[in-house]
Parts: C-alpha cells; structure tokens; sequence
C-alpha cells in the first residue's frame, strides 16, 4: 500500500468513525428527505415533471454535497494545525504530496457518501421514466468532478491559513459565489449570462445535468459545459501536487 | 561516530535571528541536554534538525544523512514534538499502528510495533482506550512510543516532562535513559529543568538569544561553576528551574 | 430582395399570423411545440401569450421563458414555441405581432386542454423520506455509544 492510501485510509476512519461524517451526512438525508416528500405531496410543486423532480434532487445532492465534501477539505490542514496533531505527521517519511492526495482522497469520502444518501431518493422520484439511473451515473460523474476540483480549493485554503474558521469561510463564501448565479432566472440565455454559466464550475454542471435529464438531450450535445468543471478538477489537482511541499508546512507562510 | 553534526545552524525569521551559527556533534548512545531560556532557540533547533523548519544558513547531518535528504532523515528519527497535540478520538494503539504504517510497516508489523510500545512505556493496558481520556503523563509516554516506532537511531525530545507531576517525571525520565541505553540511540533531551539533565545527560548545550553559550560534558560545564545551575545563571543572565 | 419589394411588401401589405393547429391537448407538465408563420410583415417583434379560459391566473413567466422573438422583414417567417404546460384546464395561446410602426396583429388561438395528473408517487416517497434519514442517524448514534462506552 502507498503510503498516501495509509493516509486516506486514516482519515477517513477519522472522518467517519467517531468524526463528524455520519452526522453530516444525517443531516444531509433529512433535508434531501423534507424536499422529496414535499415535491411528492405538495399539489403546488406536482406540476413537476417526473424528471424535473430527479434533476431537482440532483442538483440539491451535488450543491450540498460539495458543500460538505469542502467543509471537510478545508480543515484538512489548518484543523491539524490548530489541534497540534501536523507535526507529527510532517516528521514522518510520507511526502507532503502523499500527506496532500491523502487527505484529498479522503475528502472525497464524503461526496461519495452524499451520493450514496441520494440514490434512493432519485429511485423513488424517478421510478417508471428510466430517469434515475441516468441521473445517478450523472451525478458519479459530474459531481465528483466539481467536488474534486472545489474540494481541491478547499484544501488550498486550508493550506495557505493557520486558522480553521478563516479557511472554512473561504470556502464557503467560494461556494456561495460560484451558486448563486445558478439562481438567477434567465441568465444562460444572455450572452453574458452564458459566459458566466460556462466558466463556472457548478453553474455549468447543473445546467449540463438539466439538459440531459429535463431536455432529454444526449450526453455528448452540451459537452462543451463539462470545460469549466473539468479544467477546475484538473488545474487544482496539479497545484495541489506541485504546491505540495509549500502548502504542507507546520505553520502557513513560515519555511 | 557522530550521529549529528551541525555547522553553522542558522534560522532567521526577517531580522530576528532565532538561531545564530549553532555548531556542535553528538555521538551515538548519548543523552544530550538542550538547555536555554525561553526564546532561547531550543524548539527552533530541534525543528530545523527533524526538517519541519529549513535553515537560512549551515549544514547539519542526523544519523549520517545530510540535511539536503530531508525524507531520509525523518526515517531515522523520532520526535516528540513540543506540546503535540494528540487525535482525542483514537485509541493509543490505533495512534502507533497508524504512526508504524506511515514509515512503512505492513498492518501486521505496525500492529506488533504498536503492542510491544504500549507494553515498553507502561500503557499496555490502556491500548484500546481512546487517547482524550489518558492523563497528560499517559499522552506524553504515549508520544515518546510513537518517537521510537520506526526505531529510530536519533530520538529528539522537546520538554518530554512538561506538566507532569514528580512521578510522571521519574517515568519519563528512566524511559529517556532506557532508550540510550538498550538501543544505542542518542538522545536530545530539550527542557527548562535542569535537574533532569543532570541526572540523565552525559552533555549539555546551552542557548541564549540563538547563540551557543556552552557544549560539551556536563562534568565539565559544571566543574567551572561549581554546580549546573550556577553555570546556567552565568550564561544566560537567568535562573535556571528546579 | 430589393429595397423598392422590401418597401412595397411594408407599405401595400397587411401582415398576417396563421398556427399550424388549432386544438391541442396536453398533461400537466407536458412540454409542447407550436408553429406560427408570420406572412407580409416588416421588421417587427412577435410576442407569444396564454390566457386562462376558465379564470384562472397565469403567469406566463412560468409557462416558456422565450416569450418574445424578432421577425425580419419578408413574405413568410416560421417561428417556433415552446411552453410548457404548467396549470390544469382551459388555456389560449396566441401570437401578438409588434410592428415598428401601426397596429398590433393578433394571430388566432390555439386551444389547448390541459388535464391534471399527480405525476409522483407520494406513497412511495414517504417511507424512503422516513427510512433513510432514520438509519443513517440509528447507525450515527449506535457508533458514538459504542464508543462512549468503550472510552
């Protein structure tokens, strides 16, 4: 075994025996659960489509569960910091790129978990159209890119601070400002609204997942959307490996 | 055979000079006291020669690995860090299996590294229990297992006995002396308290402002002065603890 | 075409909207498709709109977002819409042509009946909503009492 698959291995167990995994991912069940009970019992939301109702719960699992997987990434390394536990990591043999793909890999634990939590509830929505295990291998696929690639710059964040709550805000208020042009009504269909979408990385994968699952449209016709999620993914990924041995350090800034 | 040597150690941090020009060498088997002040550049010391800090100038070799191979020489070393902080919600055997797997030991080696370790520092019996319920003696014998799971031909210890009480310190300190002694490690022993170097070092070092003010055998240091703390006193300006 | 066709299409005719159906039946939810030919007109903006036959109030915003398309000018122009069915009942959907100058042109209605449908199944969603939330916070709670009681 690599040595950073010891490293993921750790964190994970830390992430999900005795951490907070389980209970993030609770949490993250019940709102996914308040919204598929109202969208199948609320007369008012019942105009929905059936596919619209698995694109909706797509979009929700992607959006929170990049959320999580980023709230987990960003205490990778300023939360060791501040618990004192870094150290003795950095003295062992392990490369700091190890100790970074590590615990990346062991971010992604949650976005994996999310997107378990959210399989049944896209079965139950999306029974009879043939919708759900579309919208399942499109939420594997495209999800786990944008939350590598946000994940990623969670991690980044909690390289370059000491303090958790200042990385943890980072990447909350990145999330916050690549989401909300995704809730404003008609922005694709402006020139400069499409540009936006396009170079965002969650605007641009939840609209390439609504064309597939409510346009019905095929995989490859809006591939061109996947750029920016794909590009993230891969840029961040590369610093992360480059900008190991900098970002790894016992303090942010100090060599 | 110098298991370190340092020539010329230097750390600046803009233009305060944490370290100025440190030299000196340490042989196998010894237990060398790093004495100072606070701020006197001890921690700093200890961090440049385990690689988590890199100097602005000189060289240093720890267990004959030049200081240009930072990965080779964390494998030959084991640190307890100065107030480590420890996972609350691992057992201590999970905490030295995952330590042991982390300088390449299979699952079943670090599990038997992990048991014989817990056995040698007295916590055989508390393995399973998580490390937030151990007391701060328990968690400071703790680190120094994990200082010696990848066995290690240098061993630094930075302030091993802080907080403890006299017991504690007594355990700690004869468990320093075991590793000198059974397995030919050097020792460097880190601290304020000046009665613990002089029960367990054969030599001193004593920083004051970054500076070396004195190395060499403890008998020697102490024969100018008349006793340690005497020594201590002349060199930094300060009281030396007891 | 040139300038004195163009002039004389703007000045001597009248523009006209015909659909390519009259009636049309549709489920909640439903997507649909119709298709205007704009004949004889200048530069002009076409507008679609829906009107609710039985009283009840529609907002268009929910119905299609492309509600506005401009038309050039010329003898024929086919324009597309798409909307989706978004209220149950009774619904007109029509064309209104905006040219630069003169009156308005209405196109005919297209009548269209849209029969409600519970599209899904509350039965179903309830012991899902329920089941998962509860087991992941059982398996939650069984592992931090677990480990309480080993610390």
């Amino acid at each position: 075994m690599t040595r950073w698959t010891v490293v993921a291995e750790q964190e994970s167990r830390d992430l999900w025996i005795g951490g907070r995994g389980p209970v993030l991912v609770f949490g993250f069940s019940v709102l996914l659960s308040a919204m598929t009970y109202l969208a199948a019992t609320n007369q008012a939301m019942n105009f929905l489509e059936q596919r619209e109702a698995v694109n909706l719960t797509v979009q929700v699992g992607l959006a929170v569960g990049v959320l999580l997987t980023v709230v987990v990434s960003a205490d990778a390394i300023s939360g060791e910091r501040e618990r004192g536990t870094f150290e003795a990591l950095l003295l062992t043999p392990v490369s700091r790129r190890a100790i970074v793909v590590g615990k990346l890999a062991a971010a992604m634990t949650m976005w994996l978990a999310c997107l378990a939590v959210t399989l049944p509830y896209l079965w139950v929505l999306g029974r009879g159209v043939a919708g759900a295990g579309q919208a399942a291998l499109l939420a594997l696929t495209v999800g786990t890119l944008v939350a590598v690639g946000l994940g990623g710059i969670g991690m980044l964040f909690s390289g370059w601070t000491n303090s958790n709550k200042t990385s943890l805000a980072g990447g909350l208020l990145l999330l916050l400002v690549l989401f909300a042009p995704t809730q404003l009504p008609a922005l694709p269909r402006t020139g400069f609204g499409q540009v936006l979408t396009r170079i965002n990385p969650i605007g641009s994968a939840l609209h390439y997942v609504s064309q597939i699952l409510v346009g019905r449209r095929g995989w490859t016709n809006d591939l061109s959307y996947l750029a920016a999620p794909v590009v993230v993914a891969l840029v961040v990924v590369a610093v992360l490996i480059a900008a190991g041995p900098r970002l790894v350090r016992l303090t942010a800034g100090l060599r | 055979m110098a298991t370190i040597e340092a020539i010329g150690l230097s750390k600046r941090y803009g233009a305060r000079n944490a370290l100025d020009g440190l030299t000196f060498a340490a042989d196998a088997g010894e237990v060398i006291g790093l004495l100072g002040p606070n701020g006197a550049g001890k921690t700093t010391t200890i961090r440049l020669l385990t690689t988590i800090l890199e100097p602005t100038g000189g060289t240093f070799a720890v267990a004959g690995v030049p200081s240009d191979q930072p990965h080779r020489i964390r494998r030959r070393i084991g640190v307890l860090p100065e107030s480590a902080g420890y996972p609350a919600r691992q057992t201590g055997a999970e905490y030295l299996r995952y330590a042991a797997r982390l300088f390449g030991s299979s699952r079943h080696d670090a599990r038997a590294v992990a048991g014989r370790l817990l056995t040698d520092v007295g916590l055989g019996d508390r393995a399973g229990a998580r490390i937030s319920t151990y007391s701060r003696g328990m968690k400071q014998r703790l680190g120094i297992a994990r200082a010696l799971v990848n066995d290690p031909a240098v061993v630094f210890l930075d302030e091993p006995t802080l907080g403890l009480d006299p017991a504690g310190q007594r355990e700690i300190l004869s468990t320093i002396a075991a590793i000198a002694e059974r397995r030919g490690a050097t020792v460097v022993l880190s601290t304020h308290t000046l009665t613990e170097v002089e029960q367990v070092s054969g030599s001193v070092l004593i920083l004051d402002h970054g500076r070396l003010r004195a190395a060499g055998p403890l008998a020697g240091i102490v024969a100018g002065a008349g006793s340690l703390s005497a020594a201590f006193l002349d060199l930094t300006g300060e009281s030396g603890h007891d | 075409m040139n300038l004195l066709s163009l002039i004389a299409t703007v000045v001597m005719a009248s523009p006209t909207i015909t659909m390519n159906q009259d009636q049309l039946t549709a489920q909640l939810g439903q997507t649909l498709t119709v298709e205007s030919v704009v004949s004889e007109s200048g530069p002009a903006i076409a507008h679609l709109n829906v009107v609710s036959l039985d009283g009840v109030y529609v907002d268009l915003e929910d119905w299609t977002q492309d509600v506005t398309q401009p038309v050039p000018a010329g003898r024929e122009t086919q324009l597309d819409w798409e909307f989706q069915a978004v209220n149950p009942g009774h619904f007109a959907v029509y064309v209104v042509l905006i040219p630069r100058s003169g009156a308005l042109v209405a196109g005919p209605p297209v009548h269209i009946t849209v029969s409600p449908r519970q599209t899904l199944d509350t039965g179903g969603a309830l012991p899902v909503a329920i089941a998962v939330p509860a087991l992941l916070g059982a398996a939650a709670l069984i592992g931090r009492l677990r480990r309480a009681a080993r610390a």
